[in-house]
């Protein structure tokens, strides 16, 4: 039998957020932490969680699992399990809509700033964009990202400087456009975060390596993004 | 080459590289000193006057000096915007914030001229 504690907060009704504490007999089966959350709404309907494709591809269901952060649907709880107890929180650092549910604006304002999207000023080819296979194999590790929010929210530089560091997430997804040879904008992308937050308050602790559900490396990256901008500027 | 930035200190990458060429400065000074604590058997007084008499020990040391003040300032602002924030303690984060960065403007100011003072007294 585990003890599941689950974070729970309606401002509505709440003075503070609390944890809730529910017995969960496992039948022995590894399941995955959605599950037993969607095992626990069964009991309580008024928990709130987000998920949706439920097999670590849509990035809704990033949660704080036993002190680490990560996709509830591909975490099993052989994983997650310590001393019987399974304690499950939002993602840390944003602002707590209810129970699980973090409000992203502030995730989302700075993916936005990083323009992600192709800009190439000259006249389209009939077909598309034609890249080498070299070229190609450089996006390899950048363009995986699903937007979970799992590295911003485990980056203690975009806690303190969510308006100004652009976290992890954004920067990879930076990365991946300054890398891609079809991509004619990389001097205005490197203007845009050549300020002492955008990028450099990176103190390359890696956590974001550490949580990242799909394996990718935003630290590497962001050293990629801070090597051409220190050449640019000598 | 990209846009320039308002001021030196409105670029990332000039900051980045300033405190990584004054870290590095300060660490060669460093190894000196130390060779010579190790090197010497009685480092006296008058050996320490004869050392700090050189010239060039003294552009050295002047240039070590500038650094340790370039390294610190850098590295203490940037705790100080990491630490107090208004997200973090409210809108008295920003007079918090400006009363830190004038106070240890100064007092680094005050270690800059008092080491030149030493240097040149010798």
């Amino acid at each position: 039998m585990l003890t599941v504690s689950v974070y729970r907060y309606n401002p509505e009704a709440d003075e503070a957020p609390y944890m809730q504490d529910f017995p969960f007999d496992s039948e022995g089966k590894d399941l995955m932490v959605l599950d037993v959350l969607e095992k626990l709404k069964v009991i309580d309907p008024s928990l709130v969680f987000r998920r949706s494709c439920r097999e670590g591809v849509c990035g809704s269901d990033g949660v704080n699992i036993s002190g680490k952060n990560g996709l509830a649907c591909i975490t099993p709880l052989s994983e997650a399990v310590r001393d019987d107890k399974l304690v499950i929180r939002p993602l840390p650092g944003l602002p707590v809509v209810r129970d699980l549910v973090i409000d992203m604006s502030q995730f989302y304002a700075q993916y936005e700033k990083i323009k992600p999207y192709m800009m190439n000023e000259s006249a389209p080819p009939e077909k598309e964009r034609l890249q080498s296979q070299e070229d190609r194999a450089k996006l390899d590790g950048l363009y995986e990202c699903i937007l979970c929010a799992c590295c911003s929210t485990a980056c203690p530089s975009f806690w303190w400087n969510p308006d100004k560091f652009i976290g992890p997430s954004g920067l990879l997804q930076a990365y991946r456009f300054l890398a891609d040879t079809r991509d004619t904008a990389t001097e205005e992308r490197l203007t845009d975060l050549q300020d002492p937050f955008s990028v450099f308050r990176c103190h390359g602790i890696m956590n974001c390596v550490q949580v990242c559900p799909k394996g990718l490396n935003p630290t590497k990256a962001i050293g990629h993004i801070r090597t051409m901008l220190v050449k640019n500027a000598l | 080459m990209i846009g320039s930035p308002k001021s030196l200190s409105d670029s990332g990458s000039f900051l980045w590289i300033a405190q990584r060429v004054s870290g590095l400065l300060v660490f060669f000074y460093f190894l000196f000193i130390l060779g010579i604590l190790v090197s010497v058997q009685d480092v006296t007084y008058e050996y320490w006057k004869s050392i700090f008499n050189n010239r060039l020990v003294q552009v050295f040391s002047l240039l070590a000096i500038v650094s340790l003040i370039t390294h610190a300032w850098i590295g203490i602002q940037c705790v100080i915007s990491d630490y107090i924030t208004e997200r973090l303690i409210g809108p008295k984060a920003i007079l918090i914030r400006r009363t830190l960065s004038n106070f240890f403007g100064l007092l680094l100011m005050f270690y800059l001229f008092w080491s030149l003072l030493i240097l040149w007294n010798l």
